[in-house]
């Protein structure tokens, strides 16, 4: 048997072979995955909110850096509903 | 003959995909009507609109009903019929009690328990219902009610000293945006799951074929179906979530969101996906925990026995259903259960007008002794 038709072979029983029960590899995506993008989110927009309201309290180059911070992480905040709604329309 | 069937299950898969809505309008807007990010009526006006949007947005119509749980050829008109009543009746009964619970796992248990009384257990694939309903469930809980308690921990943490009110505005302006992504990601899902039940249903009837696509139609009644039913708006859930688990703030209701957003979304997106109703409860009593707050466990304790009990109670009920059809037989045996379905929908409707739940009330202080709030305002639910 040619190494292509082995490859074939394996292939077609990869795909023919009953599906397990619990998608282990899939299920740990989904915990892990949560909690990062999770908790990442609201962390920055934490943050954001700390450096707007330290932004609209100081002054001179402080005030700057902490406006374009906040700022920053809104619209890391606002990518991240895009990426969500992305998903949305792409789900597996 | 076949016709008169195909329109009572038509009407009532939309029937359920109306109680779909207003049952799940809490999963999107219940925490940011409890925070004020919305006004009650703008609120349910939002996810409304969304909802239907979601109905027209998806990519995949998913053509299968329980598919994996029972076996998808044996499935008839009167299944699907009697499947679609136990889902009706859990929905209207747990909205009547004020508790979130899976309008999936309704569906799911109607169809298997008409499918049993029909066909016998071995039309069912009991492990199917085991990944796709119980270990579900205890995901939902541990997933995102640990993801919403770090969340609202380092929210507040990390906005310690700055003053309430920017604070609570941001989060109040993010709030619209997550809640918006729940109440957009429901109608691709949920509005996808009655058009599946139609389309079969008219396969079943050899009105499609297999391979046609979905009629715009469907598409079209499915999205408006759910998008109605969101806005009437299921006060008494929303009510519950947004009160009665736990006393909610801003930063918490964004956690609460974003921990639900976040959890249905990666899971969806990698083949596992999780009961929005449960992942959304789940990431309120985790935002009290996470704030340090009460959390009223007896109130929670009453939904965890509701989410065991969905798939055996609509699993009775759909057995029920099936098993007064076949007895009187025929379009007779439809239209009778039929009638039978819209009288206990009138009368949970009846009993729940004499302490009604409506946009004005919807946030009144949670009395643990008294949980409805005892104004009665004319229009409500």
């Amino acid at each position: 048997m040619s190494i292509l038709a082995a490859a074939a072979t394996a292939a077609t029983a990869a795909k023919t072979a009953p599906k397990p029960l619990i998608d282990w590899t899939a299920l740990g995506q989904s915990v892990v995955f949560s909690l990062i993008i999770g908790i990442a989110i609201v962390v920055i927009l934490a943050f954001s909110i700390r450096l707007h309201a330290a932004g609209q309290r100081g002054d001179g180059s402080a005030k700057v850096v902490e406006t374009l911070g906040a700022w920053l992480g809104i619209i890391v905040v606002v990518g991240a509903i895009a990426a969500g709604i992305w998903l949305i329309l792409h789900k597996g | 003959m076949h016709n008169l069937i195909l329109y009572l299950v038509i009407g009532t898969a939309l029937a359920f995909d109306f109680t779909n809505g207003f049952h799940d309008t809490a999963n999107a807007m219940a925490t940011s009507i409890a925070t004020g990010a919305f006004k009650p009526r703008t609120a349910v006006s939002v996810a409304a609109v969304l909802n239907l949007a979601g109905a027209f947005l998806s990519l995949s119509v998913a053509a299968t009903i329980a598919s994996g749980i029972v076996n998808q050829d044996l499935v008839t008109l009167p299944v699907i019929f009697a499947g679609l009543a136990g889902a009706i009746i859990w929905n209207v009964t747990t909205w009547y009690a004020g508790i979130p619970s899976s309008s999936s796992h309704a569906l799911i248990g109607g169809v298997v328990g008409a499918m049993l009384a029909y066909k016998g257990s071995a039309a069912v694939q009991w492990n199917g219902v085991l990944s796709k309903v119980l270990l579900p469930a205890i995901l939902a809980i541990a997933v995102a009610g640990t993801l919403a308690t770090v969340a609202t921990w380092l929210a507040f943490k990390i906005t310690k000293g700055v003053d309430a009110e920017p604070k609570n505005a941001g989060f109040r302006l993010a709030q619209k945006g997550s809640a918006s992504m729940i109440a957009l990601a429901h109608g691709t899902n949920d509005a996808q799951k009655t058009m599946g039940i139609i389309t079969l249903a008219l396969i079943a009837n050899n009105t499609l074929t297999p391979t046609d696509t979905t009629p715009t139609w469907v598409i079209a009644s499915c999205g408006i179906a759910i998008a109605l039913g969101t806005f009437i708006g299921g006060w008494r859930i929303i009510r519950t979530m947004g009160k009665g688990i736990t006393d909610l703030e801003s930063p918490q209701g964004f956690a609460a969101e974003t921990s639900s957003a976040t959890t249905i979304l990666t899971s969806s997106y990698l083949g596992f996906p999780l009961s929005t109703t449960q992942v959304c409860t789940s990431s309120v009593v985790g935002s009290g925990l996470g704030a340090g707050v009460t959390v009223r466990w007896p109130v929670f304790g009453r939904m965890i026995v509701a989410w065991i009990l969905t798939f055996p109670a609509a699993l009775g009920v759909g057995a029920l259903t099936f098993g007064i059809q076949s007895a009187i037989g025929g379009n007779a045996g439809v239209a009778v259960t039929a009638g039978l379905l819209a009288a206990v929908c009138l009368i949970v409707y009846l009993l729940s007008r004499r302490a009604p739940v409506t946009p004005a009330n919807v946030n009144d202080e949670w009395d643990p002794t008294h949980e409805l709030p005892t104004a009665q305002p004319a229009a409500a639910n």
